[in-house]
């Protein structure tokens, strides 16, 4: 835990996920304007500081008159719940099916393998865009994305890890002296493997934030919803007017993914007592 | 490599093709809705309806669907798309050599930069050189392809207006092609000028697509060359004299290259993957582009068929690049 | 005199500590001679050869000394003009044949390429002397082993093959690092045969590096003794083998498996002898850092 509080990458992705949360939470608090609220009279506006630009639109507006930066608080409510609920629930998957694969092998591990080729075999955008021309477009189609392409990372790595640990002489006792299988998954491998699924985690965690974008950005998302994706999309159509528009999302995505990656990398660092030494 | 092994993996590949067609196939029919109802303008009768889902075989059960889909896939019978009504596999083809065009160009680009970058730094070694490399690789891995492309986009074409940020060619010019090929074909019948135009509408798509590969490309053969420059035969090639260029490009990279070509493998095939996205966001008219139409008209057929084509090429990518090990490395060769 | 090394220091700097691994050290090699450098493990051998040829690792560094190759300093020549001496002038044989050769090219190019370079031989003719080379170090159908590449040989085989790259342009000094220590012991004879053979036929000088007095007396002119980067002792063979000699050369000769008298027991040297020499290593490099002190 000390170790976690003086890792310069922990504090930095920490920061910037509770940074996320917190403007999330307080969206409708935050935010000085509607993200909906049109304004034929404000089209265009630049930011404050720039020539021409209003007080009270503090990143200018787009060609709707709408408050850019109303827009991107409320674009980070999509942004999490897609981060949480992706992340999450691909994690759920892969490290559930991933267990029973490398645990039980035999033809549960041979139909988990084969399908995880079968998936891996499609380039992930087409998963996505396949997704969403069966269910249309959604924030629930975004999540299933999310789950689609990320589930097999989680599978992959968990089976190769319960493989190795199965040979250990701690589940090789177990097993000898008759505990019940589901005890050994759930009370000695789990444990052993959750440090390595919360690494994975807070990487499938920016891949979702960026998912979320690409989905939004080509319109699978909810199209009643202001999102960071959507903000880009709009900004790519009057580009030439107001540039400006497009940078806010796409620094916002950087940012979120280069510390959702650092979240990660720091917690690993901390907890991996190889590397602590 | 034996022609028996060849034929093993090719074999291989079926099971898997299969289970893409399954698994594309059920994800399209677990959800209900009508690609039918969709494409009939208004004024259609209930008959009207029925004679088209008939005639594209939609009112069989979706197991007897699947199996004469099969049987047709088998003749290479693709269907026919629903809203271009056309030979999805005439459509496809049609497309498929533009973004095979853009994928070379990607990875072409990603193999020149990341060797030119991994050599500079392995020669330059403990210099601001290598530490610049390094910065620029960690930056350019950390950043997803989408938001490469965006920033491309505002770098180079609206900041610094250098490249078209749309299309393939100028449609006018386009009909003077007699295949799909047109970089290709332009480079042959030597019109520098087209293959220009080509290469400028490529240049933002393809450097969105290169740069992370260029980083896995320069980051891997650097540790390798750096493995193989600790090496006795590099230390006999010193003390036989030659220069240290010769010896870091003619002595260490060939025994390098072994890890970098398995990874670029793994990585190409991301990067075609990748050209979807990049397709639409550039308004690339290869079958990324063909696809997202597709999925927003439900062209089940069409959408069906890029898959596995996709699939398709994945698979020949992956024994291509199995193939080439052999060629780089003389242990393997037997 | 073709080699003069005199007063060379070298220190090894790893994570900001300075280790001497060549403490003052000197060799003389008369021109056509062979010069054995003897000691154990870690003395400081290999560090001498790789100090000659101007290719020590980055972490090292030569503190001070003269390396006279023919009457001319090494170490104040223009790096270009050293490196133009490499492969021509001065070669090497290495003591892993295994690894010395690079895996992905096939003997031919290995051999040619350095003809090429030095000789200014055309293709053809640099294959000819290529297959010169080899059949004078006896190997036996020479074309078809041009054609192989290092894994397809055997160790003695690619060891053959190094030495005659080593020997092929003509050399006038040639540095030989434990060349048959990576050996089994039948070809370990071999081997040794064959570079007295060669030295002789060409008359080039040759530094030998072994750890075995035995093989010194064999084939040596004059030896050396190396232990922690110093050198104890300095003679022709016949003086070190007769009388006066340093305890480390008589425990080093002790422990030598005596051909002519296999049953003798073997007699490692002692940790008393071996205390005595880490604490004049020790009071040397005091002495050292004082004087740099006083500089
Ligand atoms: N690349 C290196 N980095 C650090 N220390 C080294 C390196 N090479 C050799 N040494 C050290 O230098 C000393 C002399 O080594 P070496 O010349 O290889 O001995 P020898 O050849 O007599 O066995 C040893 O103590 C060894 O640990
Ligand atoms: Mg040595």
């Amino acid at each position: 835990m000390r170790a976690l509080l003086r890792n310069p990458k922990f504090l930095f992705g920490a920061f910037v996920l509770l940074a996320l949360v917190f403007v999330a939470a307080f969206a409708p608090w935050l935010a000085p304007h509607d993200p909906m609220a049109q304004s034929l009279l404000n089209q265009l506006l630049p930011p404050r500081w720039a020539k021409g630009g209003d007080p009270s639109f503090l990143l200018g507006t787009d060609t709707l008159g709408r408050d850019l930066l109303s827009r991107m608080i409320h674009g980070t409510r999509p942004a999490l719940l897609v981060m949480i609920a992706g992340a999450t629930l691909s994690g759920l998957a892969g490290v559930v099916l991933g267990m029973l694969a490398g645990f039980f092998g035999g033809w549960l591990d041979t139909l988990v393998s084969r399908t995880v080729d079968t998936f891996m075999s499609f380039p992930p955008m087409l998963l996505a865009i396949v997704l969403a021309a069966a269910m249309g477009p959604g924030l629930g189609t975004v999540v299933i994305s999310v789950v689609l392409i990320g589930w097999t990372r989680f599978c992959r790595v968990v089976r190769g890890e319960v493989l190795a640990l199965r040979e250990q002489e701690f589940v090789t006792s177990a097993r000898t002296i008759g505990v019940s299988r589901s005890r050994i998954l759930f009370h000695e491998l789990l444990p052993n493997l959750l440090p390595l699924v919360i690494v994975l985690l807070g990487l499938e965690m920016g891949r979702a934030i960026v998912v979320e974008a690409i989905m939004s950005f080509i319109g699978f998302s909810s199209s009643g919803l202001a999102t960071w994706g959507s903000i880009i999309a709009d900004a790519r159509s009057y580009i030439n007017q107001a540039w400006w528009a497009m940078t806010y999302p796409i620094v916002a995505i950087i940012v979120m993914v280069l510390g959702l990656n650092a979240l990660g990398d720091g917690l690993r660092q901390a907890t991996d007592p190889v590397l602590q030494r | 490599m034996s022609p028996a092994f060849l034929l093993r993996r090719l074999l291989l590949a079926v099971p898997t093709l299969f289970g893409v067609a399954v698994v594309v196939f059920v994800l399209l029919r677990i959800v209900p809705g009508d690609p039918i109802a969709m494409m009939v303008p208004g004024e259609a009768t209930p008959e009207d309806i029925a004679r088209l889902r008939e005639s594209y075989g939609l009112d069989k059960s979706i197991p007897m669907q699947f199996v004469i889909y099969l049987d047709h896939l088998v003749r290479g019978d693709f269907g026919v798309s629903i809203s271009l009504k056309q030979d999805v596999l005439t459509l496809v083809l049609g497309r498929l050599p533009a973004t095979l065009e853009l994928a070379l160009v990607a990875i072409t680009l990603s193999v020149t930069c990341g060797f030119t970058l991994a050599l500079a730094s392995t020669y330059w070694r403990g210099t601001w050189i290598e530490s610049g490399v390094d910065a620029i690789n960690s930056i350019a891995l950390a950043i997803p392809e989408f938001l490469w492309a965006m920033l491309l986009i505002l770098a180079f074409a609206v900041l610094m207006p250098l490249f078209p940020i749309s299309g393939r060619i100028d449609p006018m010019r386009a009909t003077a092609f007699a295949t799909q090929f047109y970089l290709v074909e332009s480079l042959v019948r030597g019109q520098f000028g087209l293959a220009r135009e080509l290469l400028g509408h490529l240049a933002l798509p393809a450097l969105a697509l290169a740069l992370p590969l260029i980083a896995v490309i320069a980051r891997v053969l650097k540790s390798s060359l750096q493995e193989v420059m600790v090496q006795d035969y590099i230390l006999l090639a010193r003390i036989k004299g030659f220069s240290n260029l010769r010896i870091l490009t003619r002595e260490a990279l060939p025994n390098a290259l072994l890890p970098t070509i398995t990874l670029t493998g793994v990585h190409f095939i991301f990067l075609v993957g990748g050209t979807v996205l990049v397709e639409l966001i550039f308004a690339y008219p290869g079958i990324g582009n063909m696809l997202f139409g597709a999925a927003s008209n439900r062209d089940l057929p069409l959408i069906q068929g890029v898959t596995l084509v996709f699939a398709l090429l994945f698979i020949l990518l992956n024994i291509a690049i199995e193939l080439s090990y052999a060629l780089v490395n003389p242990r393997l060769r037997h | 005199m073709i080699l003069d090394i005199e007063n060379l220091r070298v220190s090894i700097n790893a994570k900001g500590t300075r280790t001497p691994v060549l403490r003052g050290a000197h060799l003389q090699l008369e021109q056509g001679k062979i010069l054995g450098l003897v000691g154990e493990s870690g003395g400081g051998k290999t560090m001498v050869c790789k100090a000659i040829l101007g290719v020590l690792p980055e972490s090292a560094r030569i503190e001070s000394g003269a390396i006279r190759f023919e009457g001319r300093d090494l170490l104040a020549m223009p790096a270009r003009e050293r490196r133009g001496l490499l492969g021509r002038s001065i070669a090497m044989i290495l003591q892993n044949p295994m690894t010395a050769l690079n895996p992905v090219f096939r003997i031919e190019d290995q051999m040619t390429d350095v003809l090429r370079l030095h000789a200014g031989l055309d293709r053809a003719q640099a294959r000819a002397r290529a297959l010169e080379m080899l059949t004078a170090v006896h190997i036996r159908e020479p074309e078809r082993v041009l054609r192989h590449y290092p894994h397809e040989l055997s160790g003695g085989m690619c060891q053959r093959v190094v030495i005659s790259i080593a020997f092929s342009c003509s050399p006038r000094l040639i540095i030989a690092d434990e060349p048959t220590t990576a050996l089994d012991v039948t070809v370990q004879h071999q081997i040794l045969r064959l570079i007295r053979e060669l030295q002789r036929k060409t008359g080039t000088s040759v530094l030998f590096i072994t750890h075995d007095l035995g093989v010194v007396a064999k084939i040596c002119d004059s030896v050396s003794v190396i232990y922690a980067g110093r050198i104890l002792e300095s003679g022709p063979v016949e003086r070190i083998f007769s009388s006066q000699h340093h305890p480390y050369t008589q425990a080093l000769l002790d422990a030598a498996p005596r051909y002519d008298r296999p049953d003798t027991a073997l007699h490692p040297v002692s940790p008393e002898l071996r205390e005595q020499l880490a604490r004049e290593a020790e009071e040397f490099d005091r002495r050292v850092d004082r004087e740099v002190a006083h500089a």
